[in-house]
């Protein structure tokens, strides 16, 4: 890293808010390890808050059920711009295999603009750690104003599809 | 004349170097889990990014009581920062001040509705009601024991620990409350991350929420920087060495005081907090006063 982005560069300061949307639960074990010694995404600067008005990344997992809708929006209404939404893994992209269920509202980009896909069920921390670093390129565009919405999709192993 | 640009000098300069030891912390804390770890300056990066990000507050938050929170968290980091760097002020003032940033906190928190808060400024009361009264037993012991009011005064040829042995009571004191008033894991039970979202910041972001993360280090560099002052520097030492030998001592008393606490102990719930509080350190307090007033009739 340059010194000018070590002292000058928001971007190398992302913090992170999570929202289960009816997931199973698989997704959250897989985004744990994040912050573990193995893969320690706080060396990229990306810290866990635990409240949506500190974030500037939101992880979606899970299809947006019928009962969790309202809480969702509400929570996402909360996040200061600019902000980047990243639906994870294969039920917060397409609804999964409950996907037409009675029960569901979703998947998310029904309801809200989505910036980032993670695929996989679960995905590989991999590609959590892909995305999250995608997601500094997209805060960087949305900052100067010139972002053009083209979501992109991250498979599991962490490769970038979609540019 | 020349003192007024010194003034301005440190007090654009002393709040980088307070957010590059939260930097250093975080570093350290990092290399003792085993992990790489932040760049040193990430704090500094946090404060930047937070200066950009737009704010977005609840709508029945009451300003008023916003600001003046905000205005007392950082006067009670700010004013003790640039007074205990340029050895001026005095000791029973510093207290007051230190104690009016945790009332900054608490007047943060009541601002919002939000019941996280509530909670966070509740648990801050409990602690501040539980650990306050240890730090001014260390103040009043050190006045008694040194004789001096002033941080000028307070000069002395030798280390002040090795001259008056007595100081030792209260050195130990501060060791006790320095993670409980700045705020790390094991006693951070009123701004918990993980468990109540930070507590009376849970609702403010952006610049408000950068006042209060510089408030927090700069609190913590006060902190270190009165016990380098009061108890392991010769008063003796002057110009750049002064500045060499402050630096290096906070890095160390940050190691052991904050890093180590905070990796060998996970948070204890706000009665355990309460009860070590009013026992252990009360008990060495009271004892040490006693101590030291019968001592001092024997002209020691």
């Amino acid at each position: 890293m340059s010194l000018w982005s070590l002292l000058f560069d928001p971007e190398n300061s992302i913090w992170v808010y999570r929202i289960n949307a009816g997931s199973c639960n698989g997704c959250e074990i897989e985004i744990t390890p994040l912050f573990t010694p193995r893969y320690d995404a706080e060396r990229f600067g990306i810290k866990w808050v635990g409240t949506p008005r500190h974030a500037d990344v939101v992880l979606v997992t899970g299809p947006v059920t019928a009962v969790a809708k309202e809480s969702v929006m509400e929570v996402l209404s909360q996040v200061p711009d600019p902000h980047v939404v990243i639906a994870v893994g294969s039920c917060g992209v397409s609804g999964g295999v409950f996907r037409g269920s009675y029960a569901l509202e979703g998947p998310l980009d029904n309801l809200y603009p989505v910036d980032l896909y993670v695929l996989g069920c679960p995905p590989k921390p991999e590609g959590i750690l892909t995305a999250l670093l995608e997601a500094k390129k997209i805060l960087k565009a949305k900052r100067k104003g010139q972002y053009q919405e083209k979501p992109l999709v991250v498979d599991p192993a962490g490769m970038v599809m979609g540019r | 004349m020349n003192i007024y640009i010194t003034y301005i000098v440190l007090g654009l300069l002393l709040p980088l170097v307070a957010l590059l030891y939260d930097g250093i912390e975080r570093k350290m804390t990092a290399r003792i889990q085993g992990r790489v770890g932040p760049p040193i300056t990430q704090s500094w990066l946090d404060f930047v990014k937070l200066l950009t990000k737009k704010v977005k507050l609840p709508e029945d938050t009451n300003m008023l009581m916003l600001f003046s929170g905000l205005v007392l968290m950082f006067a009670g980091a700010f004013i003790p920062l640039i007074m205990v760097f340029m050895r001026k002020g005095d000791l029973i003032l510093l207290m007051y001040l230190m104690v009016g940033g945790t009332l900054g906190i608490l007047l943060t928190g009541l601002a919002f509705r939000s019941p996280y808060s509530r909670v966070g400024v509740s648990r801050e009361m409990q602690m501040a009601f539980a650990y306050e009264i240890s730090f001014i037993f260390a103040i009043v012991i050190t006045i008694m024991v040194t004789g001096c009011r002033t941080l000028e005064a307070c000069s002395a040829s030798s280390i002040p620990l090795i001259k008056w042995p007595l100081l030792l009571i209260p050195f130990i004191l501060f060791l006790f409350v320095a993670p409980a008033k700045v705020g790390v894991v094991p006693v951070d039970i009123g701004e918990a991350e993980s468990e109540i979202a930070e507590g009376p910041f849970v609702e403010i972001g952006g610049r408000y929420l950068a006042i209060a993360k510089l408030s927090k280090s700069m609190k913590m560099l006060a902190l270190m920087q009165l016990i380098t002052l009061l108890y392991l520097l010769p008063a003796g030492v002057t110009g750049v060495w002064y500045w060499i030998a402050s630096f290096v001592i906070d890095g160390v008393l940050v190691f052991f005081t904050i890093s180590v606490v905070r990796n060998a102990a996970s948070r204890i719930k706000i009665d355990q907090a309460v009860k070590f509080y009013a026992t252990v350190p009360l008990a060495i307090g009271i004892i040490g006063l006693v101590i030291v007033y019968l001592m001092r009739g024997w002209g020691m």
